[in-house]
């Protein structure tokens, strides 16, 4: 069976004058739905690298990015991004002169995937399943505390009926009881939506939490618990 | 076109009010400066051009030499020699008034002006025309008939009408204030058929009351001339008296302003050394001179502001484009297709910057016209200082005033928005490769980092 999105003999490197900085070598994995994947790793190791390829963010300059089995350089990464993936970054990149609810709309209104007819309806109850009530959800993002910023983050994401949830540390910018809630957030979108989520994060909680974590050590990704790293 | 580039669009003015309302104000302040000097240099380039075109040249012949130089007798010039310049085919026309300017009985001046023409240099130039009855005809002038032509101000006080027979009593009554001995002043009538009453143009000054052939003034000019002369203890013969008679200004009316070289050239063989010919034009340059200022430095001004305006507005909408380099990170990011951020950038900066160049128009115009009208009061003051311009130009300062508004036409509004909306197009444009060449990847891990 297709994996939902393989990595196949993936290279990545900066040029930096005539030096070249390999960051990523011989990368091969399958992600798939239903699971949560954390992949762990030092500063510099190339995490956020490996999810902007994932996302479509950029091209590799070796290998590539197959989902459901086609090559998203050809199949345009915009389209990848537009209806493939969402992300979920750090800094929660939402616009900011837009409402929360306008920002999930705006997400809603670039995809091409298939959406239910009355899209407010959708971005409020997204919202508020991820605890933004309605007259938060009206609110401009910038009036809203971090935690709040990341639900409407994630509530972009998944609010395009996409089958990947890339985020890159969702919950660097949180404090425990915040990163518990995105962390119950990230799982029940796995186990309950049968999405596929995967987290680049330092957090050991984060990572504990995962279905399934990778480390990033010299530029390749490798199991780092075999089992899961809750286990 | 996706309608979402519209919402997006709107969306961004509306709650970026701060930013949008920053570059209305520049664009509307460029929009100024390039509608005025537009409009200035447009309409000081036509007034500059109408103005040639309807100005008539006239020449004449003035002595060029210092009378202390000659011990006996001063240089002159001979009839012949005026009637081969009135021959040369650059003049249209020519003439040589007499004037008569006798003191009525009733206390009143006249001025009575001779012509050698059907139509006298002034209606020629346009400063009378007529409103009733006729002009001369040359066998009229040539015959030196009892006709004149009477301005509505004298047919209104002596109610007086065309046909009408007119006879005009008269004192040579200048001569008692020359010689107080003198004590019996002849009584002289002047009769004449009233032919056409002419009205002065508006804005034109005539101090004409009569116009009539010089050929019916000449026997009351030369009685006067012996009288006067005999007054002051001179008896002057027939002869001596046409001699001073003859020694009047031949006027030469030039076919077009471009004759001025080759009539000039052919006039110096008639005319010798001691006699220069002088055009109505020098004065006209005095008097064109500061609309021809005007329209180069508006027209310096013009390329200057255009320069000006296309590096600011490229600049500052570069500005506001970087301003928004993370936003349209966020927009790439989400697969938005690049082409409809370019559409989405065009059409705000495209709002922005027609809703400023409108307003900046009219008010561009305004300000145009006020320069407009400084510039005429000053032509107004010069032209009261020399008395030639409105002598001998056709056009009243209504006319001129009306040359410089007629030309806000349709034609400058069109250019004016196509190159307003050209520039702010360029400048999209320009912004339009920065956003091709951005990298949402890029542009996001800058943001985080």
């Amino acid at each position: 069976m297709t994996a939902l999105i393989t990595l196949k003999n993936l290279h990545y490197y900066y040029q930096d004058g005539e030096h070249k900085r390999v960051v990523l070598q011989d990368i091969h994995a399958e992600f798939n739905p239903g699971i949560f994947y954390t992949i762990l790793g030092p500063s510099g190791s190339g995490k956020t690298t490996l999810l902007s390829l994932l996302a479509g963010l950029d091209s590799p300059k070796g290998g590539t990015v197959l989902y459901q089995g086609e090559d998203i350089q050809r199949s345009g990464l915009e389209k990848h991004r537009r209806n493939h993936v969402g992300i979920v970054f750090q800094s929660y990149n939402l616009i900011k002169y837009l409402t929360a609810v306008e920002n999930v709309l705006e997400a809603m209104y670039i995809t091409e995937n298939t959406l239910p007819p009355d899209k407010k309806i959708v971005a409020y109850n997204l919202l508020d399943f991820l605890g933004i009530t309605r007259e938060k959800a009206d609110r401009l993002v910038t009036k809203l505390s971090g935690g709040e910023q990341q639900r409407v983050a994630i509530a972009r994401a998944l609010s395009t009926n996409v089958n990947i949830i890339l985020a890159d540390e969702p919950t660097g910018n949180l404090n425990e009881e915040l990163e518990q809630g995105i962390i119950e957030v990230l799982q029940s979108l796995a186990h309950q939506y049968n999405k596929c989520v995967i987290v680049v994060t330092h957090s050991d909680v984060l990572a504990r939490a995962s279905d399934v974590c990778y480390r990033l050590y010299n530029g390749r990704l490798q199991p780092h618990m075999e089992a899961g790293c809750n286990e | 076109m996706n309608r979402h580039i519209f919402r997006r669009g709107n969306l961004y003015i509306k709650r970026n009010l701060g930013k949008a309302i920053a570059l209305f104000l520049i664009v509307f302040l460029l929009g100024n400066v390039f509608s005025a000097s537009l409009s200035l240099r447009q309409a000081s380039s036509q007034a500059a051009a109408a103005l040639i075109s309807k100005f008539k040249v006239i020449a004449w012949v003035e002595s060029d030499y210092d009378p202390t130089e000659f011990a006996d007798e001063l240089p002159e010039i001979s009839e012949a020699a005026y009637m081969k310049l009135a021959a040369l085919p650059e003049v249209a026309f020519y003439d040589n008034s007499l004037s008569l300017i006798p003191p009525l009985v009733n206390g009143e001046d006249l001025f009575i002006l001779g012509t050698e023409h059907y139509e006298p240099l002034d209606f020629y130039l346009g400063i009378n025309h007529i409103t009733a009855g006729r002009l001369f005809t040359p066998e009229e002038v040539q015959s030196g008939a009892p006709y004149a032509i009477i301005s509505e101000t004298f047919a209104k006080t002596q109610q007086l009408d065309v046909g009408d027979e007119v006879s005009l009593t008269y004192d040579v009554a200048m001569l008692p204030q020359y010689n107080k001995a003198y004590k019996d002043p002849n009584r002289r009538t002047l009769a004449f058929t009233v032919i056409g009453i002419f009205r002065t143009a508006e804005g034109q000054i005539s101090t004409r009351d009569i116009y009539m052939p010089n050929n019916a003034l000449i026997d009351e000019i030369l009685f006067i001339d012996m009288e006067f002369s005999r007054s002051l203890g001179i008896e002057l013969t027939l002869e001596e008296s046409l001699h001073a008679i003859n020694k009047r200004t031949f006027y030469y009316a030039l076919r077009r302003p471009q004759d001025i070289r080759s009539f000039g050239q052919a006039a110096a063989q008639f005319i010798g050394d001691n006699f220069k010919v002088v055009y109505s034009t020098d004065q006209f340059e005095h008097y064109i001179g500061p609309i021809e200022a005007t329209s180069n430095l508006s027209g310096l001004v013009f390329w200057l502001s255009s320069g000006v305006a296309i590096t600011v507005l490229i600049f500052i909408i570069l500005i506001f484009m970087h301003s928004r380099k993370y936003e349209m990170g966020i927009y790439l990011s989400l697969g938005v297709k690049r082409p409809q951020l370019y559409a989405q950038s065009m059409y705000e900066i495209f709002v922005v910057v027609v809703t400023a160049l409108l307003p900046a128009f009219f008010t561009g115009q305004f300000i145009s016209n006020e320069l407009v009208s400084s510039l005429l009061v000053k032509l107004a003051n010069h032209s009261a200082e020399t008395s030639f311009p409105s002598r001998w130009g056709n056009l009243s300062m209504a006319e001129v005033y009306s040359l410089f508004r007629s030309s806000s036409t349709s034609s400058v509004v069109l250019f004016y928005l196509a190159t307003g909306v050209g520039l702010s197009l360029v400048a999209v444009a320009i912004s339009l490769i920065y956003i091709y060449r951005v990298n949402p990847k890029e542009i996001l891990l800058e943001e985080q980092s």
